[in-house]
């Protein structure tokens, strides 16, 4: 049984959410309060997994409500619904909240919502790991992309899509913008889940503001974190992107949904270096040692991957479902019941892929996952995958100009 | 034909004479009367005595008069038309009577009047042709006109001479001075018109900057409410929209039930309790969003030209309701409406100067930030004093502090933070109450106990609206 709390210093609004969610009174243990004391009183009596907070309220506003619950009660996810709608106070809690929901949100979403944030403790065991992944404000950018991306802010002709061009290189700029982008503060409701598209849909001024906001982006200075490299969290990162997507080049929609989890599909890694680094360090150890994949040594380690610990924040974060299923699944689509040729494969196919022919690591590349391939019928497939790996392999080594954009 | 120079500088010193006569003799006598005997080598000597001894005016007076014959008058005519348009007029004209076979002499005159009415005319005459009530009636006047009976006296004609062309200097003289005032007159009367445009011009675009900037103010202000606004219809949208999908998932348990003929359970005893409460809750939610929009229409009340009875209590409440948002977190309200009579004013200035008294109440008690502090209170009391109403409007905010007690009704005074507000407020305000509506804005403070701002209102609204 999941339990909510829900706090508006409207009593009409509690009531209203109390009766159209009254159907899953089986699944969802769901309190209401008027006020930001008696939302903490309730918080320090018992366990909740989600809380949802109205922005203004007399006494204590939201804002400082949900930063007290990241302090007290970090593994909570924490949902904005407001009907204030001012994009400098919503810059102001992209790093305290998870999700921003705008009165009026529709009672389908409304359900979603609160089902995804949920459903999100499967992805990961233990309370432990899911703190580490709810306290995650930030990720850290590569110090050359955040400068570039501030060089293009700053300069009055950038359009959108020139900052999507850069945005698009760096891990952590993807996946805040999407987040932003997903929040039905600035959405409609529909999910977007291309790169493009949400720059686009935050539009430049908005892009200004989350450069100069130092709590969104925020260039990292140290050029390693503990056994992981930015650089080439990035790099393999495009790579996978750019292959996930030609592997689904027939369908528009799916591409972009590969491109952007192949552009995230490591992010967890950035999340332990961040919040558990000796995690990262002791399966790195133990890959080296067992000579495993690392994927596994951190399974046999801690029974959880990297890969569960990226989904957990991008599906905190809001991000559309599919792209948080492929990362999540990256490693071992065969959990799940084969459906042929999906966004999960393609980032599964080119992630495999891309680990086989880059730099030799100390420990395997992590395998093709054949008994997902072969009851989806996709095996004869492979050689034609290989072949585009194994070309952008090449083109990587002789790099020709404006390479990554061709490729898409 | 005149030789003489005749500076233009010196205009009414004229002594050219036109002798216009059939009779060479008359010509002589003439000459002899009014010309100096040797008038070119005179005229060298002169000029000579001039050089040494510097007196030409007085030896110029001397000479007499520049004396020009014609013999016909068709002659004359053309003497007059030359004179004029050289710019040197004759001042007299000595006309004969009879000069056959031309005109004869009132011909003459007439069409030399025709063509410089300033000339002076001698009739010269043996014997009367005409009598003189004759002469006026076919000349159609008589100043100007002389008449010189012949034989006549040498002295005679020269008085006569000197006498007319004074009369002429002077005539012409009183003619360029009139002219020069007319002319002055005329200058200073467009200037003063000139003037009095500017001034006109520059007051109204007076009147449209203040209005423009009253406009400015409420734009600014209203754009701030929009927000707001949007909150406080947000809230019962997402109740209102909750509710209904609830009643309409409940709707279908129950025709399911009634389908199955089971009318109890614990779902449908759920429903019982929960169904009666959630239609009052739409209802309550389409009111609020109702009132909402009906006190946005009377806060924007349309400006008319001409100030109209209005409920003031009423546009209190109109605006207490748009700017809920800006003060529910930081303040309570308490009202304490009296009995108002409706009051002249321009209603939607009116709650403009509410507005910016309201939310600065707000704002005073809210201080910077919204964090946690407790709430304040706004107290809003209306009375009807005589021919006069008063409303309070107070806060327990801090007070305002002696320093800048005198400041905060000047333009661009503000204490708030860059992008809180322009400043302009509290100067539009007292704009509004005391040049359009002769009322007054007063301050009562205390550090500590915090500020109340009174607007006092004549009832009748008298004597012109100041634009300014």
């Amino acid at each position: 049984m999941k339990r909510i709390l829900f706090v508006d210093d409207e009593p009409r609004v509690l009531e209203g959410l109390e009766d159209l969610l009254s159907s899953r009174r089986s699944e969802w243990d769901m309190v209401f309060v008027t006020s930001g004391d008696a939302a903490l009183g309730e918080l320090a009596r018992r366990d909740f997994d989600v809380v949802v907070s109205d922005m203004r309220m007399p006494g204590m506003d939201g804002a400082t409500l949900l930063a007290k619950v990241r302090d007290r009660k970090p593994q909570v996810v924490r949902i904005v619904l407001s009907g204030f709608a001012e994009s400098e106070a919503m810059l102001r809690l992209a790093s305290i909240a998870h999700q921003f929901l705008t009165k009026p949100t529709s009672a389908a979403k409304m359900a979603s919502v609160l089902e995804r944030a949920c459903g999100l403790h499967t992805l990961i065991n233990t309370d432990r790991i899911r703190e580490v992944v709810a306290n995650i404000e930030k990720l850290p950018s590569l110090p050359s992309v955040y400068a570039t991306l501030q060089e293009a802010t700053s300069n009055e002709r950038s359009s959108a899509a020139d900052l999507a061009r850069i945005i698009e290189t760096d891990v952590a700029m993807c996946a805040k913008v999407l987040q932003l982008a997903n929040s039905a503060f600035f959405g409609r409701g529909h999910r977007i889940s291309s790169i493009e598209g949400a720059t686009a849909y935050l539009g430049v001024n908005t892009l200004r503001s989350l450069v100069l906001s130092v709590t969104v982006f925020e260039p990292w200075r140290k050029a390693a974190l503990r056994g992981l490299s930015l650089q080439e969290l990035q790099t393999r990162g495009l790579q996978v992107s750019t292959l996930a997507s030609q592997i689904l080049c027939h369908d528009r929609r799916q591409a972009e949904d590969a491109f952007t989890a192949g552009m995230l599909h490591d992010v967890g890694k950035l999340v332990l270096a961040l919040g558990a680094p000796e995690q990262l360090e002791a399966a790195l150890a133990k890959a080296d040692s067992a000579s495993v994949p690392f994927h596994v040594a951190e399974q046999e380690l801690f029974g959880v991957t990297h890969a569960e610990v990226g989904a957990y924040l991008l599906g905190l974060w809001g991000l559309p479902p599919a792209v948080v299923e492929a990362v999540a699944r990256h490693h071992c689509p065969s959990n799940l019941a084969p459906r042929g040729l999906d966004v999960v494969t393609a980032v599964h196919v080119a992630s495999t892929l891309v680990e086989r022919y880059a730099e030799p690591a100390r420990f395997p590349p992590p395998a093709l996952d054949l008994s997902h391939l072969e009851p989806s019928g996709l095996l004869d497939r492979l050689p034609a995958w290989t072949e585009l790996a194994v070309a952008q392999k090449q083109a990587l080594e002789n790099p020709a100009p404006s390479r990554q954009r061709s490729l898409r | 034909m005149s030789t003489s120079k005749h500076t233009p500088a010196e205009p009414i010193a004229n002594r050219r004479i036109l002798l216009v006569d059939d009779n060479t003799a008359v010509h002589d006598d003439f000459r002899k009367i009014l010309v100096a005997p040797d008038q070119a080598p005179a005229h060298a000597l002169r000029a000579l005595e001039a050089d040494l001894f510097g007196d030409a005016p007085d030896a110029a007076r001397l000479i007499g008069f520049e004396l020009i014959s014609a013999f016909q008058g068709a002659e004359a005519l053309e003497h007059v038309e030359a004179s004029v348009e050289a710019g040197q007029p004759y001042a007299i004209a000595f006309v004969d009577m009879r000069m056959p076979p031309g005109w004869d002499g009132l011909e003459t005159i007439s069409r030399m009047w025709a063509v410089d009415p300033a000339i002076e005319i001698v009739i010269c005459s043996a014997y009367s042709d005409y009598v003189w009530s004759d002469i006026v009636a076919r000349l159609g006047q008589q100043d100007g006109l002389l008449i010189l009976k012949k034989p006549f006296d040498n002295i005679e004609v020269l008085q006569m001479a000197h006498a007319i062309t004074r009369k002429w200097s002077l005539e012409r003289q009183a003619r360029v001075t009139r002219d020069e005032l007319e002319r002055l007159v005329s200058v200073r009367t467009s200037q003063l018109q000139e003037s009095q445009a500017r001034l006109e011009s520059e007051h109204a675009e007076r009147a449209r900057v203040q209005a423009e900037l009253r406009l400015a103010q409420k734009l600014e202000a209203v754009g701030q409410l929009a927000a707001g606004i949007a909150h406080e219809i947000n809230t019962p949208m997402q109740y209102i929209g909750d509710t209904v999908t609830f009643l309409e998932q409940a709707f279908g348990k129950v025709l399911t039930a009634l389908d199955r003929g089971d009318a109890g359970g614990s779902e449908l005893e759920y429903l019982r309790s929960r169904v009666p409460r959630a239609f009052q809750r739409t209802l309550e939610g389409v009111e609020r969003v109702s009132s909402l929009v009906l006190a946005m229409r009377e806060f924007a009340h349309p400006d008319q030209k001409e100030k109209a009875g209005a409920d003031l209590n009423r546009g209190l409440s109109s605006t207490l309701a748009v700017s809920r948002n800006e003060y529910k977190y930081l303040a309570d309200v308490e009202t304490h409406f009296g009995d108002l009579p409706p009051v002249e004013c321009h209603l939607g200035e009116i709650n403009q100067v509410f507005l910016n008294l309201i939310v600065n109440a707000a704002h005073a008690i809210g201080g910077d930030s919204e964090g946690t502090r407790p709430k304040g209170v706004i107290r809003i009391s209306t009375a009807r004093h005589g021919d006069a109403v008063r409303i309070s409007i107070s806060d327990n905010g801090p007070g305002i502090p002696e320093a800048i007690r005198e400041r905060i009704f000047e333009p661009f005074f503000t204490t708030k933070g860059v992008g809180k507000g322009t400043g302009q407020g509290l100067a539009i305000a007292r704009s509004i109450v005391v040049d359009r509506h002769h009322g007054k804005l007063t301050l009562e403070t205390e550090l500590g106990r915090g500020s109340t701002f009174h607007v006092d209102l004549p009832v009748r609204a008298t004597g012109q609206t100041v634009a300014a």
